[in-house]
């Protein structure tokens, strides 16, 4: 409790001159009153200042039970807010003046103001020199509107009107104040709200680095991307798709020209799937692929026989790469298959094979949410041991999907057709980049959604489709 | 002192009283559009045109009041400042805070990371709370933001005055409402001290403010706890609010409280939800202060015997 009021004390008086005022003040309202120069309301003043001292700002209990329950050890602090320690002083001072007169008053009021300057600093070293009202760096703002004057001539926007910006930053420390990171992120994020934010982190030491290249860095996976302007970055920009649209001081500002299409297929039926039961990234005797998967897989691979598929990718599942293989072979596609670990379904833990009623018999009536729990809950545990949250997943396969996408544009893969086998889960992905779009809970087996990349921007011309006579007309209406 | 009417010819009462209810009435309004899902722009006009219907049906019904108050509030600013040059002291430490809030900003944002983009996000997506402040995404439908943001008042009372002004959420908040907290912050404190004088006397009032002003601007306590602290660098805040306007204003009307008029009682009310409108810090500091007052007043009678009433 010793540290709780040591706190109290370093956080609030900015020196002992201060506390020392503020003490004398009060002695000094009470000396007055009990000679009975004050009136009721100081002597109210005076025992609600005992009682907050005492029974709040300097109650070692209530600080315990404060930090404890709050976990911030600063919402107690702040108790003191309630003291009008300030007004007191001024208070005091203002009587202690009047009692003089003449130039005794002013030379008075001048040494307690002097002691009031005293008592801290006078320009606190927390100020710089504004830009602007914005109170933003003028680059940045510029760079900013670069993107806004091109986005809105070029109807870019989402159903919500916002557009996806990705900034490029020297590390990722964000959260951390008055970080490169920290200001640049947010001090865009403050002034264009209608931007998505993502970023990407580059070493400052790769800036010139005539070596460097994108893998591992940039991904394109945003409409308009702001970067430093340096060479290095310039060329890796334009190398995944990116075009340069203008600058502003420090800052480029690029725009996404790459267009594609992308096939998901859900992988082919399994064991798991007509026994119902769970079926995640890990390979089992569950996730088998059953005959008539398979040949629903062939069918649509011939509907996809008028497509031109220039890559496929997969997650490394087993049953996710025969299909993949089915599919290219039903359409006599002459094209490998490529697995990526970022592709991978949602791990199940220790309920992997498991059906539902098996589940609700173990770890309760769980729901899906409840299991994996939401898209932004960074921290979330479900009941299931071993699962992957939702966060988890989603960072992994928006990885694997703007792999895809880097690697078809680097490839020179402009208005081609690439497919990608996957799972069921990955309709949370297309819950997230498709907005405003019916998308069903859950992907059926072989069944294929058609994504058009249009410059950073995911559209989807058929989802969950399993219709397979349609399709030949589908991709015939493709742009 | 006899309650709310006296208290309406203080300087400035009517301008803090003003600014307060209208923050609390955004409050009170806020909740059942909130929990109903209803967009912002509703909210917005059910606002503004219970706003305009008071402010035009209390012009209506105390116009001549109006007139009179303010010709005197213009002549007696004129001859207390003839009375007392040294003012002149006070409007320059002012006019410094003033100007340093307008051409000056902090090193780092702080929480401006969250705040400024929960008003803009309420701007933009036209929703109370629905969009992720740190990347600008609609939230997926399963998940809110921290209870904290939803609870308080004034990110959405900020959205009003943006979208009413038409400003920038960054120059209304950064540079047009840090001016108003300042003369605001100064109106309340000058009323503390009379209310702490108990006189309607104007002698040494200068001093006072002479004083508090050094002490705003000097006594800087390092850490964003400390007196100064918000004011001199977050002064947009709602915790700010709380602490430099409703906190002592709160103190000033309980400290002239007389308890026999329904209007007093309104008036506590109004400025209590004002404080947690400002901030869930609200939650705490306004029932402490409030039971910390009741209780300096029994300790006061139990000292006196005699009625809490003046």
């Amino acid at each position: 409790m010793i540290k709780e009021i040591q706190l109290l004390h370093d956080t609030i008086w900015s020196s002992p001159l201060l506390l020392a005022m503020f003490v004398l003040s009060v002695g000094y309202l009470l000396y007055r009153y009990l000679h009975h120069e004050e009136g009721d309301n100081i002597r109210r003043v005076l025992i609600y200042v005992a009682l907050t001292i005492v029974l709040v700002c300097m109650n070692p209990v209530l600080a315990y039970l404060a930090m404890r329950f709050t976990g911030d050890e600063y919402v107690f602090v702040r108790f003191m807010w309630v003291l009008p320690a300030f007004a007191l002083i001024a208070y005091a001072a203002m009587k202690f003046a009047l009692s003089f007169n003449g130039k005794a008053r002013t030379v008075v009021i001048a040494g307690i103001c002097l002691l009031a300057f005293l008592s801290g600093e006078l320009w606190p070293d927390v100020y710089k020199k504004a830009d602007n009202l914005y109170k933003l760096d003028s680059d940045m703002i510029a760079a900013c509107d670069i993107v806004r004057e091109d986005a809105a001539t070029s109807e870019n926007a989402n159903v919500y009107g916002h557009v996806s910006v990705c900034l490029q930053l020297p590390n990722n420390n964000i959260y951390l104040d008055g970080s490169d990171a920290n200001i640049f992120y947010f001090g865009v994020r403050q002034y264009a709200p209608e931007f998505e934010l993502s970023y990407a982190v580059v070493n400052e030491d790769n800036y010139d680095d005539p070596e460097f290249s994108y893998e591992g860095y940039l991904t394109n996976s945003s409409q308009y991307a702001i970067c430093l302007d340096k060479k290095a970055l310039d060329r890796e920009y334009q190398r995944i798709g990116y075009e340069r649209i203008g600058c502003a001081g420090p800052y480029a500002v690029y725009k996404n020209h790459f267009r594609f299409t992308l096939f998901v297929v859900r992988h082919a039926q399994t064991n798991g799937n007509v026994a119902g039961r769970v079926v995640g990234a890990p390979d089992s005797n569950w996730g088998v692929v059953t005959e008539e998967g398979e040949a629903k897989a062939i069918e649509l691979g011939k509907a996809l026989q008028s497509a031109n598929i220039a890559r496929s990718y997969s997650s490394p599942a087993e049953r996710a790469i025969l299909t993949a293989e089915l599919v290219l072979q039903g359409g006599d596609q002459d094209v490998t298959n490529q697995t990526n670990e970022a592709l991978s379904d949602i791990h199940w833990g220790d309920a992997e094979g498991m059906n539902w009623d098996e589940i609700a018999a173990q770890y309760g009536d769980v729901s899906v949410q409840a299991i994996f729990g939401s898209m932004e809950a960074q921290e979330y545990t479900g009941p299931i041991p071993g699962t992957d949250n939702l966060f988890d997943y989603m960072s992994y396969i928006t990885s694997g999907v703007n792999g895809v996408v880097t690697d078809s544009a680097v490839a020179g893969l402009e208005d081609r057709q690439v497919l990608l086998v996957t799972h069921s889960a990955f309709h949370w992905w297309l819950e997230r980049n498709l907005p405003g779009e019916a998308v069903p809970p859950g992907l059926d087996n072989t069944s294929l959604t058609i994504l058009q990349y249009d410059c950073g921007q995911w559209e989807a011309v058929t989802i969950n489709n399993t219709d397979y006579d349609t399709i030949p007309d589908i991709i015939s209406g493709l742009q | 002192m006899t309650g709310l009417t006296k208290k309406w010819e203080h300087p400035f009462f009517r301008f803090i009283s003003g600014f307060v209810a209208m923050l609390a009435m955004a409050y009170v309004l806020y909740f059942p559009f909130w929990l109903t899902g209803r967009s912002f722009h509703r909210y917005y006009q059910v606002y503004f045109i219970a706003v305009a219907i008071l402010v035009v049906g209390g012009l209506f019904l105390w116009r001549k009041q109006w007139i009179v108050a303010v010709r005197r509030d213009v002549r007696g600013a004129i001859s207390y400042v003839k009375a007392h040059p040294m003012v002149i002291l006070f409007v320059v430490i002012v006019g410094w805070e003033i100007w340093r809030v307008v051409t000056y900003t902090q090193l780092h944002y702080s929480d401006d990371d969250t705040y400024i983009p929960l008003v803009n996000d309420i701007l933009t997506s036209d929703q109370f709370f629905r969009v992720n402040f740190v990347d600008g995404r609609m939230l997926s439908g399963g998940y809110s933001l921290d209870m904290k943001y939803m609870l308080a008042g004034w990110f959405q009372f900020q959205a009003l005055l943006c979208r009413f002004s038409g400003l920038h959420p960054l120059i209304m908040i950064k540079t047009c409402l840090p001016i108003a907290v300042i003369l605001l912050h100064y109106s309340v404190v000058w009323n503390l001290c009379r209310a702490f004088s108990g006189t309607e006397e104007s002698d040494g009032l200068l001093t006072f403010m002479l004083v508090y002003a050094v002490l705003t601007e000097a006594a800087w306590g390092q850490l964003s706890t400390s007196w100064s602290y918000y004011f001199l660098t977050w002064a947009w805040y709602g915790k700010a609010f709380l602490q430099l306007i409703v906190l002592p204003f709160l103190l000033f009307v309980l400290l002239d409280f007389c308890g026999k008029k329904l209007g007093d009682w309104l008036l506590i009310a109004m400025v209590a939800i004002a404080g947690l409108a400002a901030s869930t810090m609200g939650f705490l500091l306004i029932p402490a202060e409030l039971g910390l007052f009741l209780l300096a007043c029994l300790v006061s009678y139990v000292i006196r015997q005699r009625r809490i009433c003046v």
